[in-house]
């Protein structure tokens, strides 16, 4: 008999982890079976907490689902770094999504038109539909309301990565070996050197 | 026949990379280390984002190469469980590394076993490889721990406990080392380069000069007097006007402009070098004094000073206590004693396996022997 299939989403561009389990087969298909999807400024920095699904069936895992940014430098990092650990583990195929799109995605679910990032304390992240810019504080236009758009972005990855997901199961079915790339992020801006300019 | 447990350790806390299969007993069957030291080089210091994203690429190439290795590949389906450095470090890059490891062990049902980079340093002289058994250190001991980042001494009992004897309380003495490798012209890291130039000079007699500045504690060391003396040395041999010398930036650009003549480079290096390695063999000598029968075991980056080597030999070799230093390779940091510090602290049973989808904190500032963070 097949076995059930499932496709675990990580993203951190919010600063926290966003994590949910897709079914991706059997009578659930589509539906987000596990989501959790922290409130947006309370920082889970210091903590890989929520980024790994306790309930999860491991054996039911056939793809990661991985927000590559722009977001949050050290919540796209650390989300991608638990997506490259969780696939090395059990030879998973990687679908990448670029994360402002599903940022962006979420924020028009709840009637937003852009969506306002704070990327520490002078500059933010804006996330509009033509793409996504970092900008001074003072410049940025209202953000869609970042709980809201948290507690739709797992529905919108899902979304983002279902071709790509229905290609990768295609090709497990057949026996392929899954593509092992390395993960890309796009972060929002190169780090900042001693001067403070770009390194 | 039950087998030696088998941990898969990561390294993430600074800018060396490291991911290493290490068995019970201190055997390292796999390793491998990538160092940013000269992609570091050329800002002068480790900037942590620009460290946090090379964690990023390399922490999860350095796991498959070991697990795909020819060393490692056979021992891939016998691992145990995986320990990963959890603090102290920069954050960024310390969340790289426990975040790689936990999703690693969470996909293989695995447990994880928080770590302390420190106690990787101390135990790193209990490592060994398959060919070369050295002679294994014994607790209690003396651990001296010298680095870029970190000067401490400790005492670590026959039942793994410890307690922290002193440090410095300003700056490290690998970190002093750079800084006044700097003042000499000698690129990042300058530690090697400050001590390779000190062994040129010809006049030795210079080392009384550099003050060691006082501290309250009988172990603590302060290298900030070292320093500003060698900044003013610097100066007066760059011919220099008189003065207190300014801010670090302006001091530099100061000694761009007027570089230290090599003879008197030579000769500030070899006085701040000993003036350095003096005052860590004087806490060494006091704490080994203070501590009847026990050996003396050095981890850290600035254990391979050729000095310091030097003066620590003689220093046991006068009391008659065991010397421990681990190879270059295990002294600088690396994943190898990430596992020896997890085999270490399970055996004595300072810490429990965890269950990695339960979450790791990761910490800044974890003092040596001190139970991880909730
Ligand atoms: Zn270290």
């Amino acid at each position: 008999m097949d076995r059930n299939h499932t496709a675990l989403i990580l993203d951190g561009s919010l600063g926290h982890g966003c994590v949910a389990l897709l079914a991706l087969s059997g009578p659930r298909s589509g539906d987000l079976m596990v989501a959790e999807s922290g409130e947006p400024q309370r920082s889970h920095l210091e903590r890989i907490a929520t980024l790994l699904p306790s309930e999860a069936s491991r054996a039911e895992l056939s793809a990661i689902v991985v927000g590559v940014g722009p977001g949050s430098y050290t919540g796209i990092r650390t989300a991608s770094a638990a997506a490259a650990g969780v696939a090395a583990a059990l030879n998973l195929p990687i679908i990448a999504i670029p994360s402002d799109r599903a940022l962006y995605a979420a924020a028009k679910e709840v009637g937003g038109e852009a969506v306002v990032l704070p990327l520490g304390t002078r500059e933010v992240l804006v996330i509009r539909e033509a793409g996504s810019e970092v900008a001074a504080h003072a410049d940025a236009p209202a953000s869609a309301d970042l709980a809201r758009v948290s507690s739709h972005l797992p529905h919108a990855f899902a979304n983002l990565a279902s071709a790509a997901l229905s290609e990768a199961l295609t090709a497990a079915a057949r026996g392929e070996a899954p593509q092992r790339s390395e993960i890309q992020l796009r972060y929002p801006s190169p780090p900042r050197g001693v001067d403070g300019r770009g390194v | 026949m039950s087998r030696a447990r088998l941990i898969l350790a990561v390294e993430s806390s600074c800018d060396e990379s490291a991911v290493a299969l290490v068995r019970e007993g201190g055997e390292v069957v796999a390793e491998r280390v990538a160092s940013q030291s000269t992609l570091h080089a050329a800002t002068g210091g480790v900037i942590p984002e620009v460290a946090a994203r090379e964690h990023h690429l390399w922490v999860p190439r350095l796991l498959k190469e070991v697990l795909n290795s020819a060393e490692g590949e056979p021992h891939a389906r016998e691992i145990d469980a995986v320990a990963v450095t959890t603090g102290p470090g920069l954050i960024g890059s310390l969340l790289v590394g426990a975040g790689v490891a936990a999703a690693w062990a969470w996909g293989r049902g695995l447990p994880i076993v928080p770590t302390n980079h420190l106690e990787g340093h101390f135990r790193a002289a209990w490592l060994h490889d398959a060919v070369s058994v050295l002679a294994t250190p014994q607790l209690p001991a003396i651990g001296l721990i010298v680095s870029g980042g970190h000067t401490l001494i400790v005492h670590v009992r026959a039942d793994g406990t410890s307690e922290r004897l002193g440090g410095t309380i300003d700056d490290a003495a690998g970190e002093a080392f750079d800084k006044i490798a700097r003042l000499l012209g000698l690129p990042y890291p300058g530690g090697a380069a400050l001590s390779a130039l000190a062994a040129t000079a010809t006049s030795r007699a210079v080392g009384d000069r550099l003050p060691v500045a006082r501290t309250d504690g009988e172990y603590d060391v302060s290298f900030s007097g070292v320093k500003t003396a060698a900044a003013r040395m610097a100066l007066a041999a760059a011919g220099v006007p008189s003065g207190a010398p300014g801010r670090a930036a302006a001091l530099q650009a100061t000694l761009r402009e007027r570089p230290v003549p090599p003879e008197a480079a030579a000769t500030i290096a070899a006085a701040a070098e000993a003036a350095i390695v003096t005052a860590l063999l004087e806490r060494v000598e006091v704490a080994l004094l203070a501590h009847p029968g026990t050996g003396l075991v050095v981890g850290g980056g600035v254990a391979a000073n050729g000095p310091l080597r030097a003066g620590l030999a003689a220093v046991t070799a006068k009391h008659q206590r065991l010397l421990s230093i681990p190879p270059v390779r295990w002294c600088t940091d690396n994943a190898a004693m990430i596992g020896a510090a997890a085999h270490a602290a399970l055996k004595e049973q300072r810490v429990t396996l965890q269950d990695p989808a339960r979450g790791l904190t990761v910490s800044a500032s974890w003092p040596f022997g001190a139970a991880a963070a909730g």
